[in-house]
């Protein structure tokens, strides 16, 4: 996972940021991470866990106080589920991935229309 | 009159952290036969089921201690997550985590393998540099009784036997750590050129687990071996001190063992666990003592 920097974001992470952008638990990142990605991305909960501690120790992301109204909160053993939320850190970094990344499809877009 | 079938069984394998996936694929042979894991503290106990289709994940939780089974408030948060996803724990060793699913379509637990691969060689090294430093300080413990024997050759002659079982018990951990580190930087390199070309991660399989089970089984059987043989060496030499070091040293095995299977089986803190070898490692040496001012 991290390139420890965090100057630059792998494919999850950047989906689980995306996710991140209303309050969510664990299994609600992996479901969000999945449907935003079209099925493409899938993160396991472990690697999930790892991520998330991560970004919270860098302050990417913050725990979120309560669980918004309309999301349901898959509770099964009475256990409360912790929510995240990204920070304005996260925000930053997700607005430089974004735009890196678009920056690289519009370089590769004159190529390929030279190729075309 | 028929026998009743039986409905639990227990078996030992010794593995290691690459073993994971040979684990796994033998957990869920397991389950395809009729029988369910429910614990893997020192044995992996199987209970008698319905064949069933199962998957299972094999984890090291970087959060959990390798020391002691105790969850912390982190690895719980963990274990809830992988829950969710659709993965029931069933038991923990250490660091070692157990999860079953029936569904097959559940995301795997680790989807990172580079990720997998740093967990797997930062525990492996954690375990086996602490097996190492026990083995060093048991070096000098067999050079101290080295010193011994020579200072008086003839009047400390049963010291010669017990030399002998701890430099050859020495030697036999040094090659074996060796070569467990020599195999294991191997596959960490394989492991991470397999990553860096976008292969499967080269786990171990069964035939691998298979092979270097039966090789330790091998080893702790010259292993016992060796410490009988030289028992009846030094007893041959003086019947009483041959029969109080080598007495203390069959205590110190058995106490051991004793003491790995009941505290594998308990959810104590590290700290807990420390405080009960010390406890029982200090009871010993008062036993031995006693022993000795006793037959002088």
């Amino acid at each position: 996972m991290p390139r420890e920097s965090l100057q630059t974001l792998t494919e999850p992470m950047y989906y689980v940021l995306l996710s991140l952008i209303s309050p969510r638990c664990g299994i609600q990142i992996m479901e969000e991470t999945k449907a935003l990605s079209g099925g493409r991305v899938v993160v396991g909960p472990g690697t999930l866990y790892t991520m998330l501690a991560k970004f919270e120790e860098n302050g990417i992301i913050s725990p979120a106080p309560d669980a918004p109204e309309g999301v349901s909160d898959p509770d099964k053993g009475g256990a409360k589920r912790k929510h995240y939320i990204i920070t304005g850190k996260g925000i930053t970094l997700l607005r430089q991935e974004y735009g890196r990344l678009a920056r690289m499809a519009e370089d590769g877009k004159r190529i390929m229309e030279v190729l075309q | 009159m028929s026998r009743e079938p039986k409905n639990v069984r227990r078996v030992h394998f010794f593995y290691d952290y690459t073993d994971l996936t040979a684990l796994e694929e033998y957990l869920a042979a397991q389950a395809a036969e009729g029988w369910r894991l429910t614990n893997i503290r020192s044995f992996l106990t199987f209970e008698r089921c319905e064949p069933t289709a199962l998957r299972y994940s094999v984890e090291i939780i970087p959060t959990a201690s390798q020391n002691s089974n105790e969850i912390n408030e982190k690895t719980a948060d963990y274990i809830r997550m992988c829950q969710d996803a659709g993965w029931t724990f069933v038991s923990n060793a250490g660091d070692v985590y157990v999860f079953v699913t029936e569904d097959q379509d559940a995301p795997p637990i680790v989807t990172d393998d580079g990720e997998k691969i740093r967990t797997v060689a930062r525990s492996f090294r954690n375990l086996n540099l602490l097996l190492l430093s026990i083995t060093v300080l048991n070096i000098g413990n067999a050079f101290l009784q080295l010193s011994n024997y020579l200072r008086a050759p003839e009047e400390m002659a049963v010291m010669l036997p017990l030399c002998v079982l701890l430099f050859t018990l020495d030697a036999m951990l040094v090659t074996t750590l060796t070569i467990r580190f020599a195999i294991f930087h191997r596959w960490h390199r394989r492991a991470k050129d397999a990553l860096d070309a976008g292969l499967p991660i080269p786990y171990n399989g069964m035939k691998e687990l298979r092979r270097t089970n039966s090789l330790q089984w091998r080893t702790l059987g010259i292993m016992t071996g060796l410490i009988i043989g030289t028992g009846i060496w030094a007893v041959l030499i003086d019947a009483v001190f041959g029969g109080i070091i080598f007495g203390s040293i069959l205590a110190v095995v058995a106490l051991t063992l004793a003491l790995t299977v009941i505290l594998n089986r308990q959810n104590w803190s590290t700290e807990k666990i420390v405080t009960v070898t010390v406890v029982s490692s200090l009871l010993l040496i008062a036993l031995t003592v006693a022993v000795v001012l006793l037959v002088l």
